[in-house]
């Protein structure tokens, strides 16, 4: 898969970068098993700090979806490693309280809502099943 | 004094280097112009257009006039001065040509001012997480047909010994003339399995330095691009292996003529017709790949409108990259093909020191060994 960083963008790139790895399993373009690039490699394929790549990793491993060996880089972890528990969902809330409460502000009704989330999770899982 | 040295002189020397300079600025990667990034949909604009063709006739223009001036010194300073000075207006006509590239560079920036291309500019840099698993070289076994040849060498120098007259030539001029001669020793049946592992370790750092230079991926076609950088590391790695073996057995054919087994003739020639083929493989090598593999046929070639990544504050010159915040050692070159060194990192500028070191120490060792 192919990670895309805008190096001009506000998102810091280690966040840019896990959430593209994140995309990328969510679409499964990257497999569980599957190997990503060295810290070094990355970084040096990207043009950016190896901290940075470093920091997304370790982020990556912390929430479960990467497991970091010795001697084989990072490998994507298997789906039942990173499946939401309730931890998960609190954090979830969490952050979607911020969303939604920018909505309320502006105006956002329910339905409308209910159906920017479902579109917005439909189009991904959609590429999933491709 | 015959006209063909002077034609042979010529040929030799400055046939490949027009060619190759003329041909530059039309191999590159479609988003560069002169070193300078551009959206790869204004790639064939007019202006772009004529800088590189006025470009490519200054090249063959000035060559032409090194060349008339380098027949004028043979045909008036004697071959072997004339020679000399060949070598030099050569370095001058190379000096010249990089001059030239650096006005272009900054005609092309002026260009890429006046049409607001800057202002589309982003900085998208994209990583393929697949590029090491995909075949991108040949492989690295090749490099013990390196160690058999120069065991070979070496045995054919200590068995055929005693054909060995008591002084060989080392050198000769451009008439075929021997204008150096050596002394049978022992050290001189190691000059050429010397010369040989030298050439096995420069080979050998390149086709490391290719694996280990990243690939630049195009965002605007990412999946197009990743399959031409693989294109061009494998075609260019083979190159590299089989260019080098070709190398170690011109060698092992100079080991031969000192013993007599091969005719002087034909020992005078084998180097000549040996860089002869490595510098048209070259050059073959790098129309119909390019750099980066940009001409490489993979799809429909994309027209982007905009710069995905300007990195053109990095580059001094339009041609030494020094980027501090880049881990890579090694990067693609801007113009031309190639490779070339990050001097914004430590580790690069010691391999750089490392490289001229060793160069010099190939021509005091094969001084020493040649007597």
């Amino acid at each position: 898969m192919f990670i895309e960083i805008d190096m001009k963008s506000d998102v810091p790139i280690y966040e840019q970068l896990k959430q593209s790895v994140i995309l990328g399993i969510a679409q499964k373009q990257l497999a569980p098993g599957e190997e990503l690039p060295s810290v070094r490699q990355l970084a040096a394929d990207l043009s950016v700090n190896m901290h940075t790549v470093a920091k997304a990793y370790t982020h990556l491993k912390d929430k479960g979806f990467l497991s970091i060996h010795r001697n084989r880089g990072a490998v994507v972890n298997d789906y039942r490693d990173f499946a939401a528990d309730k931890e998960y969902l609190a954090a979830l809330t969490h952050a979607l309280r911020a969303f939604a409460a920018e909505a309320l502000c502006r105006g956002v009704k329910a339905g409308e809502w209910l159906g920017v989330c479902n579109d917005a999770y439909e189009e991904l899982s959609k590429k999933r099943r491709m | 004094m015959g006209v063909w040295p002077v034609i042979l002189t010529i040929l030799i020397c400055y046939v490949p280097v027009i060619t190759v300079f003329a041909m530059m600025p039309y191999i590159g990667r479609r988003t560069l112009t002169f070193g300078v990034s551009i959206p790869s949909g204004q790639h064939s604009h007019d202006a772009l257009r004529s800088l590189r063709k006025s470009f490519a006739v200054s090249i063959v223009v000035s060559g032409l006039a090194a060349c008339a001036a380098t027949a004028l010194m043979f045909a008036f300073l004697g071959t072997n001065l004339a020679a000399g000075l060949t070598t030099a207006l050569l370095f001058v006509y190379i000096i010249a040509v990089f001059a030239m590239y650096v006005r272009k560079n900054k005609q092309t920036k002026q260009i890429k001012q006046d049409q607001g291309w800057q202002q589309t500019a982003r900085e998208t840099n994209v990583a393929d997480t697949r590029f090491s698993s995909a075949k991108r070289s040949v492989s690295a076994l090749w490099f013990l047909l390196y160690a058999v040849v120069i065991i070979g060498t070496l045995l054919a120098g200590i068995l055929l010994y005693d054909q060995i007259p008591g002084r060989v030539p080392m050198q000769t001029d451009f008439e075929g003339n021997v204008t150096r001669m050596a002394d049978k020793t022992y050290a001189l049946v190691l000059f050429a399995p010397a010369l040989q592992a030298f050439i096995t370790l420069l080979f050998g750092f390149i086709y490391w330095m290719m694996l280990r230079t990243p690939p630049v991926i195009d965002p605007e076609q990412p999946e197009a691009s990743s399959r031409q950088n693989a294109v061009f590391r494998y075609r260019w790695s083979a190159f590299v292996v089989f260019g080098g073996v070709l190398l170690l057995l011109v060698f092992s054919c100079m080991q031969l003529g000192f013993a007599q087994v091969l005719p002087r003739d034909a020992a005078l020639y084998i180097p000549l017709v040996g860089a002869g083929l490595l510098v048209v493989a070259a050059i073959v090598l790098s129309i119909t790949t390019g750099q980066s593999g940009s001409r490489v046929r993979v799809g429909k070639a994309v027209d982007g409108s905009v710069i995905n990544r300007d990195d053109d504050k990095y580059w001094k010159w339009g041609s030494i990259y020094v980027n501090k915040d880049d881990p890579a050692l090694f990067v693609e070159k801007r113009f031309g093909v190639g490779f070339t060194l990050n001097f914004g990192r430590k580790g690069a500028v010691a391999i750089g020191i490392g490289f001229l070191v060793f160069i010099i120490a190939v021509i005091v060792v094969s001084a020493v060994l040649a007597g």
